[in-house]
């Protein structure tokens, strides 16, 4: 080992990290890595044969399919619906224009948003257009619910940002306008408990959306996962409604009070199991 | 060094995760819990609420994985403070990262990645280690990674670029036996030789986990199986070298019921007590 007399640990850092974020190749139906473009770049720098292919392709593959699980968890809804291929597909091409990643949702450049809205806009019509723009806001508003998150010293409190909380209401609005949350919610969950593709053509019921109590929505926790969707329809209609004419601290507040730790908890374990199970029924598109 | 604070020694620990939450309050098989330092220090209500209760039960420390201790850039200082909160919350032993770096101009990589290890390294990682250990106010362990490429700009063997950073920082190891097992593999050194030139009086605990062997030009560390026998053998030569010490087993893919886990940990103690009856 022959020590070099200088090293610059940015140029050496910057140069992996733009091998490990080249972008993903279609090839046979399946994303693949890029080797060809490895080593082109590797040529550009000057450091043909310096770093093993496999080695890059490894890191390259293991960044690529974390990234896009995270994509797919963050958005759960949206992603299946829309097909996990399909997803997989657009995200990297958008991602390989992007020049940042992400660590949680609430990094994810609000870039990536518009441009999923914009390509379902482009090749979407009507009820599925429809769907796909639903699922996408519910999506985000349910992390925005829940997306600031502190404990003080014992107690885990959640408040929510002003922008936050905005959002939350735009999104909320625009569903509520446009659609009503429960038809929307139950066809979802016809889709999800019948395996039916999503890429058939849906058809949405118009019933007009039942007024149930919180309450009434929990004590129906009892009868399994098929209540979690109901339950997290009330929720979110709730948080809204306590939105109206109230400023935002006493909403929250009001809120807080309308569920019991318990209940919130249990809210937030059924939204999850119901995300993980309906993930892995879903298998991975990305096959290397 | 930080307030000193350690778990006892030959301790059994698993990697605390979401399928274990019920499961670790009704039973205590374990000593302590092992979290993923991100998981509990951003937005995250549910796992939030399943500490608050674990606390009560076990000894936990924590790990991280974004703390780029091996970056180009600054430590991120809001990132500190979130992970000082949390530790004090826990009141932790010791807290953890790896030797790596993991995200550069506003990338995160998702991964812990290698740098060539170098003399002209050392010296800025020491007082970086130092920093971040100083500013959480609790011991700092440091974990080996295993890696997948070698660099022609490194000057000096792994163990002796860890080991150096360890003593001068007055840090500890996290001891990653798999990585260090699954760098052997990929980058052709003795394992074992790894082993020797570590100071156990340091170590505050050992990972053990399951890798993927099935490209034998590179086997990839992939926690989502059992330990491999040639794991477990160099497990009980750190035994013979330097144990008992706290040993934890990592699980992060096809993760599998709790008993599972408790089987691999059984395996470990037995392994432990008879290099202890033979010592």
């Amino acid at each position: 080992m022959t020590p070099s007399v200088f090293f610059d640990l940015e140029s050496f850092q910057s140069l992996l990290s733009r091998l490990i974020f080249t972008p993903l190749i279609e090839k046979n139906k399946s994303l693949v890595t890029d080797v060809t473009e490895f080593q082109r770049i590797l040529n550009q720098e000057s450091k043909k044969n310096h770093y093993s292919l496999l080695g890059i392709e490894t890191y390259s593959r293991n960044f690529w399919y974390k990234h896009l699980s995270n994509l797919q968890s963050s958005l759960p809804l949206f992603a299946n619906l829309l097909g996990l291929w399909e997803f997989n597909k657009f995200a990297v091409k958008h991602f390989s224009n992007e020049t940042s990643s992400f660590r949680d949702l609430g990094h994810i450049p609000e870039s990536f948003f518009t441009g999923l809205k914009e390509h379902i806009d482009l090749n979407f019509k009507s009820e599925r257009h429809l769907l796909l723009e639903q699922s996408l806001n519910l999506d985000l508003a349910w992390h925005d619910l829940f997306r600031i998150q502190s404990i003080e010293s014992e107690r885990l409190t959640i408040v929510p940002s002003e922008h936050t909380v905005f959002k939350l209401k735009d999104k909320f609005r625009i569903l509520q306008d446009s659609f009503g949350l429960w038809n929307l919610r139950i066809e979802i969950k016809s889709i999800l408990d019948h395996g039916r593709s999503p890429h058939e053509d849906l058809k949405i019921s118009k019933k007009v959306p039942a007024k149930r109590s919180p309450t009434s929505y929990i004590l129906m926790k009892s009868q399994g996962p098929a209540v979690d969707w109901i339950l997290i329809d009330a929720l979110r209609g709730d948080f809204l409604s306590q939105l109206n004419g109230n400023s935002l601290a006493q909403a929250v507040d009001n809120f807080s009070v309308k569920l019991t730790p318990d209940e919130r908890i249990l809210a937030e374990k059924n939204i999850h199991r119901w995300v993980r199970s309906s993930l892995e029924q879903n298998l991975w598109d990305f096959v290397v | 060094m930080a307030r000193q604070k350690r778990l006892p020694q030959g301790s059994m620990g698993v990697g605390l995760r979401p399928k274990f939450y019920e499961n670790l309050l009704q039973n205590h098989q374990f000593d302590y819990l092992e979290i993923i330092s991100e998981n509990f220090m951003f937005d995250q209500p549910i796992q939030n609420h399943y500490l608050s209760k674990l606390r009560m039960e076990y000894p936990i420390v924590l790990h991280g994985v974004s703390l780029n201790l091996l970056g180009s850039e600054d430590l991120d200082l809001n990132y500190l403070k979130r992970l000082k909160l949390l530790s004090d919350y826990l009141d932790t032993p010791f807290f953890s990262d790896h030797l790596c770096w993991s995200q550069r101009e506003n990338r995160f990589h998702h991964d812990l990645l290698p740098t060539p290890f170098r003399k002209d390294l050392i010296q800025r990682t020491v007082d970086r280690a130092k920093f971040v250990q100083d500013y959480v106010g609790r011991p700092f362990a440091i974990e080996n990674l295993s890696s997948y490429l070698t660099f022609r700009e490194s000057d000096m063997p792994e163990w002796e670029f860890y080991s150096t950073i360890i003593e001068k920082s007055d840090c500890m190891y996290l001891l990653d036996l798999n990585n260090i097992y699954v760098s052997s593999v990929n980058h052709d050194f003795n394992p074992r030789e790894y082993i020797d030139r570590i100071d156990f009086t340091r170590v505050s605990q050992v990972h053990l986990a399951g890798h993927d062997p099935s490209n034998p030009n590179l086997i990839v560390d992939t926690h989502d199986r059992s330990v491999s026998d040639s794991v477990w053998n160099l497990y009980g030569y750190a035994l013979q070298k330097g144990g008992p010490f706290p040993t934890l087993i990592e699980w992060d893919e096809n993760i599998p019921d709790l008993e599972t886990v408790y089987m691999e940990a059984e395996k470990a103690k037995s392994l432990r007590n008879n290099i202890e009856v033979s010592k």
